[in-house]
């Protein structure tokens, strides 16, 4: 069972540290081609040198929270933090108490969002794409086939 | 094994395998020593719209992106998978849009050890793929992947 939380660990990490470098980095894309930010304006407000502000975006790293914090702040972004149950998914922890995801008095229903990108049903993938006659090192594929296939998976 | 399921709501970008390579990156295969939990990452980052790399010149300069365009080609792909460090695999393939990655050959990094051998499967990718299957062709990082991406050999400021 710990096996299973240390893998489990891993893989978390491997994702977190991938999003909130991709998230900061859209942010900063945004920041550019809006505002003209550059890099040693970026080094100002964060307090850094230069040669530190490229080897922060260089690519995902364990970022400490402080980090994470100069660098919201100095590209005028505010923090948020939401923990979601695994064990009720649309119980939320957040800095301010428990909150519930329950659509109230909308069109929105939880049932039909799509299944989390891991559930089993994606293992299909492939099967499908085989139904449609694709083979291995025997790829074929035209339009009219394409437009059969099921991008998003459905239960 | 059962992989984790992260409460991502999206699946951002495509990635088409034959059904044994799907085994494989599903974890269903077994024996093969795929066990380390970034071997898996990469597959999630991918389809969950996370953040991945890629290069368009290959990777000269060894700084590991998790897509390189195969220079001398014609837009033939591999997904790097580099962990764990001494069982890397790469999964050679081409876009057929943005964000639609068609895998068809997996491969042992150390099976396409020296350039010369590299250079062979891939050459021999090339020509097995169908003539009248399209594939996407592009200029820069963006046009093959959405954001949040990033090209290691362009800076971002």
């Amino acid at each position: 069972m710990y096996q299973d939380y240390k893998f489990r660990r891993e893989f978390a990490s491997e994702i977190i540290e991938a999003a909130f470098f991709g998230a900061f980095m859209v942010a900063i894309d945004a920041r550019k081609n809006e505002d003209s930010l550059t890099q040693a304006e970026l080094a100002k407000r964060t307090g850094k040198e230069k040669t530190g502000i490229s080897k922060l975006l260089a690519g995902p790293r364990n970022w400490k929270l402080s980090t994470i914090s100069d660098l919201a702040e100095a590209l005028d972004l505010r923090l948020e933090f939401v923990l979601i149950d695994q064990h009720q998914p649309q119980r939320r922890f957040t800095q301010t108490g428990v909150a519930f995801a329950i659509p109230h008095n909308t069109s929105l229903n939880v049932d039909n969002l799509p299944l989390p990108i891991n559930s089993p049903q994606q293992a299909g993938n492939s099967n499908r794409l085989q139904n449609e006659g694709c083979q291995l090192l025997n790829f074929s594929l035209d339009e009219s086939q394409k437009s059969k296939l099921p991008l998003t998976i459905s239960p | 094994m059962a992989l984790p399921r992260p409460d991502l709501h999206t699946e951002k970008r495509v990635l088409w395998v034959p059904e044994d390579i799907d085994k494989v990156l599903s974890g269903d295969a077994s024996g093969l020593g795929f066990a380390d939990p970034k071997f898996f990452g990469l597959r999630q980052r991918f389809i969950g719209g996370v953040l991945v790399s890629g290069s368009l010149i290959g990777d000269p300069d060894k700084r590991h992106p998790d897509f390189e365009r195969l220079t001398d080609l014609n837009e033939v792909w591999v997904m790097c998978f580099r962990a764990p460090q001494d069982n890397q695999w790469r999964l050679m393939g081409r876009f057929i849009q943005p964000n639609e990655f068609v895998g068809l050959a997996l491969f042992s990094r150390k099976f396409l050890n020296g350039k010369v051998h590299y250079a062979k499967q891939a050459k021999a990718f090339e020509q097995r793929w169908p003539q009248n299957q399209q594939y996407h062709v592009g200029s820069k990082i963006e046009d093959y992947l959405s954001q949040p991406v990033s090209d290691p050999y362009v800076p971002r400021l």
